[in-house]
């Protein structure tokens, strides 16, 4: 027994003396390993420091059919064109998918090791902290501009919304520029409608898209299917939220010419809440939109409210769906993975001449939407200057268009570009059409998000009088509005002392005595974006708590609306 | 029973106690450390980021007071007792499975419910949502099938606010745990033989077998996996994120308190309020996790 335990002992401490040497001699190996690979890189860098290549990083979280391959080519026309002017560049590129790329991003830049070229997420902080300053460059023409529309143009202006979506208020900066924009379309089955309706003809307006849906629905009873007029993918509620705002712009959006206080092209958010609670509002006028959803809602697919985007694409594909409303990001595949014809089309917009041709008050405004993209140059970044022409590159006119419309079939967010064939049908609506319109039923996303619950609730349960309904449940949400009202009052409150820190560091930049004269024109630029900034939020405070005042008036008006209508409809 | 380490033998182990300090960093830095975050913002109005203000029991004060909090309980409970009962069937699928006397048939069962495992219960809970889909979803072809609906009707089994909670408790029938089989199934091959001829000589029926043996020797895995599945439950908000999205599907029915939370702070900001929810999952959590081991009594 006891000689069976010594031999025991024995193999345990010769298989534990195994292990050691085993995991000594693969440590050995690695460290062996990592000294060479770097000792080969120094060499390699040692040898020929002039012949080297410069290399940049591009990363981003874009997984989309041929997003990366439109950067491909953007690399290889950029590093070709540096390599004419006797430049050896190199350009990688590195995707991180989406689910893990605001992590990967924050480590990357806390690292000091970062992309060159990185897409931004929005936090100010990070972006001033990590990222270069654009504001001395866009105010200069782009030079890869040059022989194009845009030559003489400066690179702010180049972009269809002015680059306003870029800016940092906070910093009264611009960290990144926009790369792609997206805009809301409907995809239609056009071989379910003409089996439904006899013909392609798409609906233009919103009373022709209810008789096609009318007639699709007859369809499906006759054929015994359960087809589905319109697929929403109502989970996220963001549908829902598209339709509605669509419509109210249509219908109230007269009010951005009579109620700016000072002439812009819109009234600020926060002015219809006041405008509101002054009784310069028609409120039935308001709540009509909700009526048109309640109409509308009908023909939408059953159990939408918990349909996910994944769902709704698979019944769409499957021939169980005539109309899909979704953004221009999935066109390509929508239109190309399908066995049936796919036509493209504009949310059809409430008729000047229908049912509503007395509250109708213009279509939307459409190219300054969805600028989205933006890349930005890391302060860490190794050749900052190369960085800033790739990114000028990639928003050129010539390039833009390439690789965005050709590549990905995403609109291009450079000015004047060319909408042919396919992508003729995400032209930005334009010409007579107005800008949108700020709802005063709901603020913030809390409170957001119960209108439009309420909204679904009115689509699913079609109450009798969906005007009363709806009224009914923003009164109910007026303390969630107060809150909301309260906490933005209280942000901007921090924002402005963060604010006035960063002017007075840029006045005192102003002031130092080894500024460049470039340099110096900079900083007077960002002072005056500061006071710009520091000014206009002092105003949207001022706003919040005029707004948060207008509450109660706004809940007497609301209660008032509903007292006479419901009398009327019982 | 802990033994006390003497200063000798600590300093002749000291190279074993400085590794175990790595992984106790560790945890301390990323399991500890955002509890005690979370805890110390309980008192703030904080937006999750640079934003906070100390605004002292306010927190506690609206969760406590808030109407929807104490709503997603009443949810989560009904999950609780549902997956109480859903207990069962692993349990008796275990004995099922421990009665299985030719040794090659219980090897391939024990396989087959091993199997499954290495599907991800992800894909299981997409599977799920689309058997409920109510156009192409499987459940409503099935009753078409059987003419309990027409074809062009449909049941909305997520979407409807009275079938939404029924709907989250059906999915994932027939509850078969592969997990929860194996750790009873071990319990149950722990139990001598001895024990199970004692009963037969005593007359002992199957069912009385169960009762007044197999089922209290193996109280202690079914202990453990009480106090786990009460614990996965109450923090749990995934399925029903998945399967109704973060409004919690038709007027927030089946909001649990894991979605307020994530909803609450991720959503409008109010990362605060969500820390103070979470404090007051802990709490009933740990309130629950005493009375389970008070009161759920194992035979050793």
């Amino acid at each position: 027994m006891k000689e069976k335990n010594t031999d025991n002992n024995r193999r345990k401490k010769i298989i534990s003396a195994l292990g050691g040497i085993l995991a000594l001699t693969f440590y050995i190996i690695s460290c062996f390993v990592v000294a060479h690979n770097n000792s080969v890189a120094g060499s390699k860098n040692k040898k020929s420091p002039e012949s080297a290549a410069k290399t940049i990083t591009i990363a981003h979280w874009q997984l989309e059919d041929g997003f990366r391959e439109g950067i491909d080519y953007a690399i290889k026309e950029f590093e070709k064109l540096k390599a004419e002017q006797g430049e050896r560049v190199k350009v990688i590129q590195n995707a991180i998918p989406s689910r893990g790329y605001s992590q990967w991003y924050i480590t990357q830049l806390i690292s000091g090791n970062p992309a060159d070229v990185i897409e931004l997420t929005p936090s100010p902080e990070i972006q001033s902290r990590y990222f270069m300053p654009l504001s001395e460059h866009i105010v200069k023409p782009n030079p890869f501009n040059k022989g194009t529309p845009c030559e003489k143009i400066a690179w702010k202006d180049t972009f269809t919304d002015g680059m306003d979506g870029a800016l940092n208020p906070i910093f009264a900066e611009y960290f990144g520029a926009g790369i792609f924009r997206h805009c809301q379309r409907v995809y239609v089955n056009l071989d379910l409608l003409k089996a439904a309706t006899g013909s392609e003809k798409t609906p233009e307006t919103l009373e022709e898209w209810i008789e096609c849906c009318k007639k699709i629905e007859e369809y499906g009873q006759k054929i015994n299917k359960p087809l589905i007029p319109i697929g929403v993918r109502g989970i996220g509620k963001t549908t829902v939220g598209m339709f509605f705002s669509r419509y109210f712009a249509q219908t109230n959006n007269h009010y951005n010419d009579t109620l700016s206080l000072f002439g812009d092209a819109r009234i600020p958010n926060l002015e219809m809440f006041s405008a509101f609670g002054e009784g310069k509002l028609d409120i039935d006028r308001m709540l009509a939109p909700v009526e048109m959803m309640h109409e509308i809602g009908k023909y939408f697919s059953e159990g939408f409210t918990t349909t996910d985007s994944q769902q709704t694409k698979f019944l769409f594909f499957t021939g169980n769906v005539c109309f899909f409303p979704e953004g221009t990001w999935d066109a390509w595949s929508m239109v190309n993975n399908t066995p049936f014809k796919v036509k493209i089309i504009p949310m059809p917009s409430i008729s000047p001449t229908g049912k509503y041709k007395n509250i109708y008050s213009g279509r939307i405004y459409e190219n300054a939407f969805g600028v989205s993209g933006k890349f930005g140059i890391t302060k860490a970044s190794r050749h900052p200057e190369l960085a800033l022409e790739f990114l000028q590159f990639l928003t050129s006119w010539k390039i833009n268009q390439k690789t965005m419309m050709e590549f990905c079939k995403w609109p291009a967010v450079v000015i004047n570009t060319e909408y042919t064939g396919f992508l003729e049908a995400m032209k930005p609506e334009i010409g007579d059409s107005k800008s949108s319109l700020q709802c005063p039923f709901f603020f913030n996303e809390k409170s957001r998000m119960k209108a439009l619950e309420s909204i679904e609730r009115i689509i699913t349960e079609q109450p009798e009088n969906a005007k009363v309904t709806f009224a009914k449940d923003v009164v109910k949400n007026v303390p969630i509005l107060k809150d909301e009202f309260e906490n933005v009052s209280s942000d901007y409150e921090r924002q402005l002392f963060d604010m006035e820190g960063n002017r007075t560091t840029i006045a005192c930049n102003i002031l130092r005595s080894d500024l460049s004269d470039a340099a110096r024109k900079n900083q007077n630029i960002r002072a005056l974006i500061a006071i710009e900034n520091t000014i206009a939020r002092e105003l949207e405070r001022r706003r919040t708590i005029a707004a948060y005042n207008s509450m109660d008036k706004i809940k007497e008006q609301l209660e008032d609306y509903i007292s006479n209508n419901e009398e009327s409809v019982e | 029973m802990a033994t006390e380490i003497s200063v000798k033998k600590l300093r002749f182990y000291w190279g074993i106690y400085a590794l175990v300090l790595i992984p106790l960093a560790l945890v301390l830095l990323f399991n500890y450390y955002p509890i005690f975050n979370g805890f110390i913002h309980i008192f703030y109005q904080w937006d999750g980021d640079a934003v906070e203000e100390f605004t002292g029991l306010e927190n506690l004060k609206n969760v406590l007071t808030d109407i929807q909090v104490w709503k997603s309980f009443l949810v989560v409970s009904i999950f609780v007792v549902s997956n109480l009962f859903k207990m069962i069937i692993p349990i008796t699928a275990a004995v099922v499975l421990h009665h299985v006397i030719n040794n090659r048939a219980n090897y391939v069962y024990r396989v087959m419910f091993v199997i499954p495992m290495v599907i991800p219960s992800m894909v299981g809970l997409l599977l799920w949502k689309y058997f409920y889909e109510p156009n192409q979803g499987i459940l409503n072809g099935i009753l078409r099938s059987l003419g309990v609906i027409s074809d062009t009707d449909t049941i909305l089994w997520l979407s409807d606010k009275m079938l939404t909670i029924p709907s989250l408790v059906f999915a994932g029938f027939p509850y078969v745990g592969a997990f929860g089989v194996l750790i009873y199934l071990a319990g149950l091959q722990n139990i001598p033989e001895e024990v199970y001829e004692a009963a037969r000589v005593d007359g002992a029926s199957p069912l009385r077998i169960f009762f007044s043996i197999e089922l209290p020797l193996i109280m202690t895995q079914v202990r453990i996996n009480l106090i786990l599945m009460i614990i996965q439950t109450i923090q749990g908000w995934q399925n029903v994120y998945l399967y109704v999205g973060d409004s919690g599907g038709p007027d927030g029915v089946a909001t649990v308190p894991g979605l307020l939370i994530f909803r609450e702070a991720f959503r409008h900001g109010l990362f605060g309020y969500g820390c103070a929810i979470g404090f007051l999952i802990f709490l009933i959590t740990l309130l629950l996790t005493f009375i389970n081991n008070k009161f759920v009594r194992t035979e050793k």
